[in-house]
């Protein structure tokens, strides 16, 4: 009787511990600092984008049919404490994206601030704020099949181009992130982020070849996606 | 006379032994996140898919006994004990996903915290009892 009570004793406390380990990672890493990319052909850094003025501008002169969509490439790095990520994250425009007519850029930096506000053994979900600057940059090509122009006045002609036309300004920026836990001291993560944007302000358009009268000002409005692969080191 | 007094007597004998008990294993999981379902086989045959916030149960002879998950583009995990006749055993799994690989994680549970656990779980009916 006193061995079988011994039994069920060990076996309920050996029970209970291993519980927690079964449902809480193995090992419980502090701290850590990670870098964060997606790859370069296959960049997912989806963003749709309204800056309204223009958009009208282009869109009542049949100049590009739809402006809003951009695919950059993401690269972030930053630190971890605990349950909190500190980050800079910056965007390119993928010089495979876009097509003659219409050529959407855009740079983003972002600094963020996120934190875990639920996790399981094998994700975190987090919540961040953070602050962007930004530039979106256009230039129209029309282009002109039937024209012809010799070689030896190309410099001397003008073409049916735009020159490059950009809003420049800062944002906050506020996402929810999905990403795996940390598992090992090196670890590979992935990562998912859905984010908002918006413009401190409204920002006047503005070319870098003159300067641009009458033009209008915008104030952004974004929400992008993000697909990262994370590499960390924890401790 | 001989020979009915001999079957009568084989078949008393028979009838008075009484059959080995079986063991019942109760495997479950608990909410999980995104959990995906996970085949299990007991004693190396195929018993059933157990998914998150899931209980299986199964009986088998008592002695050792193996329990192996396994998954599409993931690894195979064996949990081992040895079971008594007549015995209930609870065993919690979860799912470990990393970048690579995903598995189920196994342990034994005692009584009381394994009840309180699988309170909402729901039973899986289709399971195949390996013998």
């Amino acid at each position: 009787m006193i061995l079988l009570a011994a039994i069920v004793l060990t076996f309920k406390v050996a029970g209970i511990a291993q519980t927690d380990s079964i449902t809480n990672p193995n090992r419980e890493f502090k701290h850590g600092y990670f870098l964060r990319t997606s790859s370069f052909f296959f960049s997912t850094n989806l963003s749709a984008i309204w800056l309204k003025n223009m958009q009208q501008f282009l869109k009542e002169r049949d100049l590009a049919k739809d402006t809003r969509y951009v695919i950059n490439i993401p690269f972030e790095t930053g630190f971890r404490f605990n349950d909190w990520f500190f980050s800079l994250n910056m965007a390119i425009t993928t010089p495979f994206f876009g097509d003659d007519a219409f050529n959407p850029k855009m740079f983003t930096t972002t600094m963020h601030t996120e934190r875990t506000v639920f996790k399981t053994r094998n994700y975190r979900f987090n919540v961040g704020l953070g602050a962007s600057l930004y530039q979106y940059a256009i230039s129209i090509q029309q282009e002109e099949p039937d024209r012809q122009v010799n070689f030896n006045d190309l410099l001397n002609t003008t073409f049916r181009r735009t020159p490059v036309l950009s809003n420049r300004g800062g944002a906050f920026d506020v996402a929810v992130s999905l990403t795996n836990r940390e598992k090992r001291p090196i670890s590979i993560e992935n990562c998912f982020r859905l984010g908002y944007r918006r413009g401190f302000k409204r920002y006047k358009w503005k070319s870098e070849s003159f300067q641009l009268i009458n033009a209008p000002s915008d104030q952004l409005d974004m929400i992008y996606f993000q697909y990262l692969v994370s590499i960390s080191r924890n401790r | 006379m001989g020979k009915l007094s001999l079957i009568v007597g084989i078949f008393l004998c028979f009838a008075s032994s009484e059959p080995v008990e079986k063991a019942t294993l109760i495997l479950y999981r608990g909410r999980e996140f995104l959990g995906n379902a996970h085949e299990i086989r007991v004693n190396d045959k195929l018993v059933a898919n157990l998914a998150a916030n899931a209980y299986i149960e199964v009986y088998v002879s008592p002695g050792k006994t193996s329990i192996e998950s396994s998954i599409y583009r993931g690894s195979k995990r064996v949990f081992r004990l040895v079971t008594e006749p007549a015995q209930v055993y609870y065993i919690k799994a979860y799912e470990e996903v990393d970048f690579w690989d995903r598995y189920l994680v196994m342990g034994a549970v005692d009584v009381e915290t394994a009840k309180k656990e699988m309170k909402k779980c729901r039973k899986t009916e289709k399971v195949r009892q390996p013998e």
